[in-house]
């Protein structure tokens, strides 16, 4: 079977790994790294439980080969909460981690790291949505469970707490 | 996982990635994007023995990722992303209706890695790109094995349902559009989707050209969705010239493109007749918003800004 050389940085640790040329971003993470935060629902590119932040961007991971991962820089859910040297998978978690909590912003939990993930990449480039355009930003992400009102509800009030933190912060320095 | 092996070829040029589609005959496959052909492939669908990755590409000298403008035309580079064609402000500046079409494909992440090149090669029925490129008489430039470059304009790309005029040894290299902020000109994108991220039932690019005193000079209409191929409502051409485009006007395109689209493809999400009927509404709202966007200029005040 061909197989490719992978060299990337996932959740800010390189890694460096063989696979069969066969094998999904998505497989990667969870077959090799164990980070199976990343879940998979469809394989087709349409329910959005894969997704992941690479370079920067949210993508589908099943959509995704390994190789095309390579010298990429892989943020996946276990990633997000900030550790004290400044890489991921510290105890404390992301505001828009507490907020899907505080807000009942998920049930059974399959489509949460996607969710927010793409929650995520909508804050990163717009810090005050509306709630259009949170309905966009997570157009790709599907719930069986909550109805999404509360996703919503929660990725707003993320919003709010991340501009507070960011306010008081600038105050300090 | 896939059943069926393949090799995996990252080529730094163009060139690399033609020799390569040349050497390997039809079992190879380009991959841009991904965003059809992995999921094809996952589904087994699709089992290419070799796949020839453009994404390499675009981070080196050779680039296909590119949007630049001349006195007359845009060229974007076939592995521009939806999102960097929504978002690249010569394309907003220069072909709105460009941007506002990738901005109503499929979904965020979809749109961070799918390519405009991937979505005209693939060439779904109801692919979006395919109704206003050939609206606006695009053109597609594409090199073969041997680095001959050729010319092909929209109006004969798309041969058939996922069929192109590209040659098995040939690969896109650049969409080239005539730039349509012209004074008295305005187009625009519609689409009727089942669900937010969904495909095209019947998406309507029109582009409309006013007289100076107001009346219609060109009205063209062309439909994504209802055949296997990009529809252009040839009736609703001819009829305008020199008329007003009122709203009976409007009207009567709408009846037009109703009789034009006789037995629409039928699938899970929308029956033959329902998609007729559908044709006839956004043709109208694709008219009705190009003629208003074609008079806004008029006055210095467009709503793109
Ligand atoms: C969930 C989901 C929803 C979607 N919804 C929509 C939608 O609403 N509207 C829409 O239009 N599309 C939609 N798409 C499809 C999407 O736009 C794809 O990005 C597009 O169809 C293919 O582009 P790609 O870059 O991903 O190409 P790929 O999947 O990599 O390639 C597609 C085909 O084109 C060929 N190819 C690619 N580049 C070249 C080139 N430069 N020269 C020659 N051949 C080439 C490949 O060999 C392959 O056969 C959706 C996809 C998904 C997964
Ligand atoms: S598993 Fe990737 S989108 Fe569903
Ligand atoms: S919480 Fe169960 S699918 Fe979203």
């Amino acid at each position: 079977m061909p197989r490719v050389t992978v060299k990337l940085r996932v959740n800010h640790e390189k890694k460096e790994v063989e696979v069969d040329t066969r094998t999904l971003l998505v497989d990667l993470l969870r077959d090799e790294f164990m980070l199976t935060g990343t879940h998979v629902g469809c394989l087709t590119g349409n329910c959005g439980a894969c997704t992941v932040i690479m370079d920067d961007l949210s993508v589908k991971s099943c959509t995704v080969l390994a190789a095309q991962a390579n010298e990429a820089d892989i943020m996946t859910i276990e990633g997000l909460s900030p550790r004290q040297d400044g890489g991921g998978g510290g105890a404390k978690l992301h505001p828009i981690q507490e907020a899907f909590i505080k807000h009942h912003g998920l049930q059974c939990g399959f489509c949460t790291p996607g969710m927010i993930l793409s929650a995520y990449q909508l804050l990163r480039r717009n810090s005050k949505p509306t709630e259009d355009e949170i309905r966009v930003a997570i157009a790709g992400n599907l719930c069986r469970c909550t109805g999404y009102q509360n996703i919503i509800k929660a990725i707003g009030a993320a919003s709010e707490e991340m501009r507070s933190r960011a306010g008081k912060q600038s105050l300090r320095s | 996982m896939m059943n069926k092996p393949f090799e995996y070829f990252a080529p730094k040029s163009a060139g690399e990635a033609v020799s390569l589609l040349k050497k390997h005959g039809s079992s190879a496959r380009l991959l841009a994007g991904g965003q059809s052909l992995v999921p094809l492939m996952n589904l087994g669908l699709a089992a290419p023995r070799q796949i020839i990755d453009l994404t390499r590409i675009k981070k080196k000298k050779d680039p296909l990722s590119y949007v630049t403008a001349n006195n007359d035309s845009l060229m974007i580079g076939s592995m521009t992303t939806h999102s960097e064609v929504e978002r690249s402000r010569l394309i907003r500046k220069h072909c709105l209706i460009l941007s506002e079409t990738a901005a109503t494909i499929a979904d965020v992440q979809v749109r961070n890695r799918g390519t405009i090149g991937g979505s005209v090669c693939h060439a779904d029925p109801a692919g979006d790109y395919l109704a206003p490129l050939v609206a606006i008489d695009a053109e597609f430039r594409a090199i073969n094995s041997r680095m001959k470059g050729r010319t092909i304009s929209a109006d004969k790309f798309f041969r058939d349902m996922f069929t192109t005029a590209l040659k098995q040894d040939e690969l896109l290299t650049e969409i080239r559009v005539p730039r349509q902020n012209r004074p008295r000109r305005g187009s625009a994108y519609v689409k009727h989707k089942y669900v937010e991220g969904g495909f095209a039932i019947v998406g309507a690019a029109a582009v409309v050209s006013l007289n100076k005193d107001g009346s219609c000079d060109r009205v063209s209409v062309v439909l994504s969705g209802v055949r296997a191929t990009p529809l252009r409502l040839g009736e609703i051409e001819k009829r305008f010239h020199g008329k007003s485009l009122d709203e009976r006007a409007i009207e009567e395109a709408g009846q037009l493109a109703y009789e034009e689209v006789r037995e629409p493809l039928s699938d899970i999400h929308a029956t033959s007749d329902y998609r007729r009927e559908m044709s006839r509404i956004y043709t109208k709202r694709a008219i009705r918003l190009a003629a208003a966007r074609a008079g806004a200029r008029e006055t210095k005040k467009t709503e793109e800004g």
